[in-house]
Parts: C-alpha cells; sequence; structure tokens
C-alpha cells in the first residue's frame, strides 16, 4: 500500500468521509422538515446551520488525532503542507455539501451561512487539536456554539456579527471575516505544530 | 510540669470519598461544571432585558438554556468520561481489581454529573440574585430548579454510559447533537407525551405547576439513566429493570395528566386595583406596578374625566364589567418593562387608546363609505386621547379627523366624546357621531 494512502488511513480518513456524508444527508432532511413545520419558514432553519458545522468540525477535528506521533515527527519531510491539504481535503467537500443541504434563501440562513459556519466551527476545532489535542477538539467549539445559541440578538449586525458569528445571516461582512479568521489562524495552527501529543 | 494536649487525631477519610475528591479534582469534572456555568451566564447576559425582573421568564429562560445547551454538553463531557478507560487501555488493569465495577463507575460518573448540577446552581443563584431587585410578587419555582437539576445529574449518568459502551473517538459530540434533537424535537409536538421531555418549555407566567411533576420528571430521568448505567456497569444487569420499572411507572402519570400539569396562581388570578376613579387593575404578581401605569395613563384619563360614559375599570384581564372596563396590556419583561419600569408608556398610553375604541363587528363591512368614515373616527379618537405621536408613523401627517377634533373648542369636544362613547359597542356606522 502506498505511503500517502497509509497516511490517509492513519487518520481514519474513510470513517471521517462516512460521518460527513451522513451529516450533510442528516442535515438536508433536518432543513427540509424543519421548513414543513406549520407556521415556519426558512428561517426555521438556524438549528441546521449551527448544529450540522458543529458535528462535521468534531468530525474532522478527531480525525486529526496521530496514533503514532512521535514515530510522525522523526519524519524527514515537512509534515505542514501535508497537515494543511488533509485539514483542506475534508473542509472543503464537507462546506460544499452542506452547502447543498440547505438550498435557497442565500440572504437568510441558506448556503453561504452555511459555509461560513463550517469554516468557524473547523478553524476553532483545528485550533482545539493543536492546543488540548485531537480527541477533545470538539469539545470548545461545542460549548461556544451553546453559549451563543440562545445569547444571541434577533437582530443581526452589530457587535453580534463578530461575537455570535455562526447564528448571523448570510451576507453578514463581519461575521464573514470572523469566521474565515477563525478557520486561517486554526488551519496555519494546526499545520505548523499538528494534534497535541495525548496521554489517555 | 507541662501541660502537653493529646494530639487531634482525625480520621482518615474512607476510601469511596478518597475517590470521589480525586474525581472531582481533576479530569474533565470541574470544567464541565465551569463550561455549564459559563454557557448559562452568556445565554442569561445576552437576554437580560427579557427576563430580569421576573420570576417565570428568569427561570423560563434559564431551563431552556440548561437542558437545551448545556444538557447535551453534559451527556457528551460524561461520554468523554466515560470512554476514558477505552482511550487509557486500562479496562483489563480496572478487571484485575477488587473494587466493584459498578462502585467504580459511579464514583468516576458521579463528580462529574454533580459539577454540572453546580454549575447550573451558580448560574440559577446568579440569576435569581439580578431578578430579585426588579421583582414584584412572586418568587423562585422550586419546581423548575428541582427539575433541571434532576435533569442535568441523569444525562451526565447517561452520557457515561454510553461512553463506556462506546470507544470512538467522535461518540461524544454525535451524543451531544442526538441529545440535542432528543430534547428539542418534542417542543415541536402538541401531545401530552412532550412533558416526559425535561427541555420542554413551560409556560409558567400566572401559572404554577403541580407540587408532584418535578419528583415525578426526577424519578423518570434519573430512573431512565440509573437503569442505563446499570445495565453497562454491574454485575447483574438484570438489576436495571428495577429502576426502568419504576420510570415506567411514572411516565403515563406525566402523559395522563398532560396539561393539567399546570394551575392557575391564585395570586396572579386576584386583581389588584388602585383606590379612587377611574380604577387601574393588574395581575396581584404586579401589583407593584400599578403607579407606573397608572402615571403612564394618567394623559388619557385626564381627557376623559367626566365625560359620560368613560371607561371606569383599566384592566389586564376583562372580567366582563361591559362598556365600563377597558383592557390594557399587561407589562412584561420584553413588552413595555424593562427591570422594573414601564418602557414608552406614550405607546403603552396609544395601546390603551385603541382597544378603547376597537369595536367588536364581525359583520361589519369597513370597505363601505360609512365603514371608512367609522374607523377613520376610531382612529381620530383613539391618537388624541394617546396625546401623542405613537400611533402615527414617523413623518406621517395627522389625519384629516384628529386635526378636526384638536380644533374643536373644549365644550364641544366634551359632548362629542361623551355622544362618540355612547355609540363604542355599536356595530352602525349611521350612528357613530361623525367628525
Amino acid at each position: 500500500m502506498s505511503l500517502p494512502v497509509l497516511h490517509l488511513r492513519s487518520r481514519a480518513l474513510p470513517r471521517t468521509a462516512a460521518v460527513l456524508a451522513g451529516v450533510a444527508l442528516l442535515a438536508a432532511w433536518a432543513a427540509h422538515w424543519l421548513q414543513a413545520q406549520p407556521d415556519f419558514n426558512h428561517g426555521a432553519r438556524v438549528p441546521v446551520l449551527v448544529l450540522a458545522p458543529l458535528l462535521v468540525a468534531s468530525a474532522i477535528g478527531t480525525s486529526l488525532y496521530a496514533a503514532a506521533d512521535e514515530l510522525e515527527r522523526t519524519a524527514v519531510r515537512r509534515w505542514w503542507p501535508r497537515r494543511l491539504a488533509l485539514l483542506l481535503a475534508l473542509t472543503v467537500p464537507a462546506a460544499a455539501a452542506l452547502a447543498l443541504a440547505v438550498p435557497g434563501h442565500p440572504e437568510a440562513f441558506g448556503a453561504p451561512g452555511m459555509v461560513r459556519n463550517v469554516l468557524g466551527a473547523t478553524g476553532v476545532t483545528a485550533a482545539a487539536a493543536a492546543l488540548i489535542g485531537a480527541r477533545l477538539s470538539w469539545l470548545p467549539m461545542t460549548v461556544y456554539g451553546g453559549a451563543v445559541y440562545l445569547a444571541a440578538p434577533h437582530t443581526p449586525g452589530g457587535a453580534a456579527s463578530v461575537w455570535a458569528w455562526p447564528m448571523q445571516p448570510g451576507p453578514q461582512v463581519g461575521a464573514w471575516a470572523t469566521a474565515s479568521a477563525l478557520f486561517v489562524a486554526g488551519a496555519a495552527l494546526y499545520a505548523v505544530r499538528g494534534a497535541r501529543r495525548e496521554r489517555g | 510540669m507541662t501541660l502537653t494536649e493529646a494530639p487531634v487525631r482525625r480520621k482518615a477519610p474512607g476510601p469511596t470519598l478518597l475517590v470521589l475528591r480525586a474525581e472531582a479534582r481533576r479530569g474533565i469534572a470541574p470544567w464541565t461544571g465551569v463550561c455549564t456555568a459559563l454557557t448559562l451566564f452568556v445565554t442569561m447576559a445576552a437576554k437580560a432585558d427579557t427576563w430580569q425582573g421576573d420570576w417565570a421568564e428568569t427561570q423560563g429562560l434559564l431551563h431552556s438554556g440548561a437542558m437545551l445547551l448545556t444538557g447535551p454538553l453534559v451527556a457528551a463531557a460524561a461520554c468523554w468520561q466515560g470512554a476514558r478507560d477505552h482511550r487509557r487501555g486500562t479496562g483489563e488493569l480496572w478487571r484485575s481489581t477488587a473494587r466493584a465495577r459498578w462502585s467504580r463507575m459511579l464514583m468516576a460518573a458521579l463528580p462529574l454529573a454533580l459539577w454540572a448540577v453546580a454549575g447550573y446552581l451558580v448560574a440559577l443563584a446568579a440569576s435569581l440574585v439580578a431578578t430579585w431587585p426588579y421583582a414584584g410578587g412572586g418568587g423562585p419555582f422550586l419546581s423548575v430548579a428541582v427539575l433541571d437539576s434532576a435533569s442535568l445529574l441523569a444525562m451526565g449518568l447517561l452520557g457515561f454510559g454510553v461512553g463506556v459502551l462506546c470507544g470512538w473517538r467522535l461518540a461524544a459530540p454525535v451524543l451531544a447533537a442526538l441529545m440535542y434533537l432528543v430534547l428539542g424535537v418534542p417542543n415541536y409536538s402538541e401531545s401530552p407525551a412532550r412533558y416526559l421531555d425535561p427541555a420542554v418549555q413551560y409556560a409558567l407566567t400566572d401559572r404554577l405547576l403541580v407540587w408532584w411533576f418535578a419528583p415525578a420528571m426526577a424519578v423518570w430521568a434519573c430512573g431512565l439513566a440509573a437503569a442505563a448505567l446499570t445495565a453497562v456497569a454491574a454485575r447483574r444487569r438484570l438489576f436495571a429493570l428495577v429502576p426502568l420499572a419504576v420510570a415506567a411507572a411514572v411516565a403515563p402519570l406525566i402523559v395522563h395528566t398532560g396539561d393539567g400539569l399546570f394551575r392557575h396562581d391564585p395570586a396572579a388570578s386576584h386583581l389588584a386595583c388602585t383606590e379612587g376613579t377611574p380604577q387601574f387593575c393588574l395581575s396581584g404578581r404586579r401589583e407593584h406596578l400599578l403607579p407606573q401605569v397608572a402615571e403612564a395613563l394618567s394623559g388619557l384619563t385626564g381627557r376623559l374625566e367626566g365625560i359620560p360614559g368613560a371607561p371606569e375599570r383599566y384592566v389586564t384581564r376583562l372580567s366582563g364589567h361591559g362598556a365600563a372596563e377597558v383592557e390594557m396590556p399587561a407589562p412584561a419583561p420584553g413588552w413595555y418593562l424593562l427591570r422594573g419600569r414601564l418602557q414608552r408608556p406614550e405607546d403603552y398610553a396609544w395601546q390603551v387608546a385603541v382597544h378603547l375604541t376597537r369595536r367588536e363587528c364581525p359583520d361589519l363591512h369597513y370597505e363601505d363609505t360609512d365603514g371608512v368614515r367609522m374607523v377613520a373616527t376610531d382612529s381620530a379618537v383613539g391618537l388624541w386621547l394617546a396625546g401623542s405621536r405613537a400611533g402615527l408613523a414617523p413623518g406621517a401627517e395627522k389625519p384629516l379627523e384628529l386635526r378636526r377634533l384638536e380644533a374643536m373648542p373644549d365644550a364641544e369636544r366634551r359632548a362629542w366624546l361623551g355622544r362618540y362613547l355612547a355609540t363604542h359597542e355599536s356595530c352602525d356606522p349611521s350612528e357613530v357621531p361623525a367628525l
């Protein structure tokens, strides 16, 4: 078996890809079901826009675990391009699949908002993998997502577009800037440092 | 001779206490408590305008946050804790020790669940202290606090059981998402079975929960969790049937009672009224707002003073006194009330004026010339009584009818208003005096 394939298997890529596909299908069904409820419209898709990115970010974050970390760090080749490529190879298809799960209404809670939330959540999770370890990397974004879920004001924009970026409608510039910055920072941190070594 | 005191011998803590203390101080357990409190603090602080000053709103939002947000989080953290032996590969080592498996599991699961409850209680205490200076009648709902605490405890134990069974790296966040769905989806249902969901929202304004609901929910939630943990951890797994049977015995009671789980709050049903004429009456729980309401409506009542047919009572809940009674909005946080102060009194007066000039005429054709005139007259009277621009769109000109009413000499206007109020219950436009 070739080295790249072995590397991808060591990062549980097949299982992670299956989870990402499952989450995308579940998100599409949930978004459709929520909209179909009496007295509800496309605005009812907010839970999907928060929960689905959280799940795919968790799947991506936990897949960054390196079982033989010490051994990998002895390699001659530079790791950062491989780590970055892996992260992008998981994030881009996940964002695209989830964007397709919420069709229409890009001005509210549709595809742009979903892509932004996937980027932001993955950035936070990648940073958490580098700082606290890949296996627990889902925790910071879960806590943050939970904290802003009910706290976000109903009116979008203002300071909330920065601190409550997962709860903003698609076109909010502040939310996009925050999520993009989080993704760049998280991806860079993970690419440079790799997942933190863990013991139990 | 020197006196020496016998050294005080402290009894060494038992092994159970030692283990509990170690588990409570280390690992993810304390962080779970911190995250629970933090999540609830952020939620409550950001929405303070909508609950501060009202016990029901305070505990309503805290209940939603505790169940829907921190409940899945606690389950996920407990799942991570339960999968500890999988991660460390210490399962066999533990099996070689003399300690019973269920005792070991309980010692590992309980501190985390208790930390979560502690985090909730800290947030609850802070929220109640924040509400107390602005609250009127009533008090905290002990039943909701018991229900939330027991449910968080149950979610901790349940999550731990899942973690013991499933060592999958993604098990914890997937469990959190599943818990969110299991807890959140019944909120969309109208079935009485939704009351088995501890996260269902309770409309507690002017209502109380029956006394046995909180203990019953505690038995239901903790019974299920205990059954799951016993099935995973006990040597005789059939013992799991005991807590399961207890939970199953309580569930039909809750489902069967359905909406009967709520009863009217006798103190809120009682109307507290001001002295004199006209009277202002609010729910007994909001008696402290009466002076502010009377002040906000002083302009409106002043304009109606001495006019025959003017309302004698302004109430938040009509009691069938006929034309002498007018409904007014019940001030609540997020609805004219902010930390015990009535907000936008002009708009509040306008709302009362709208109620005062509203007619119950389901068969009337408002497109007719007479119908249009009557609506315009009602609107002009409402705007004049409110005495401000609260009822007008920003930048809009005053309607002709309002200008005519304002231009009338005082005595003529009072006579006209008397004739107008006499037709308040009429649905015949020809009876309403023209402006």
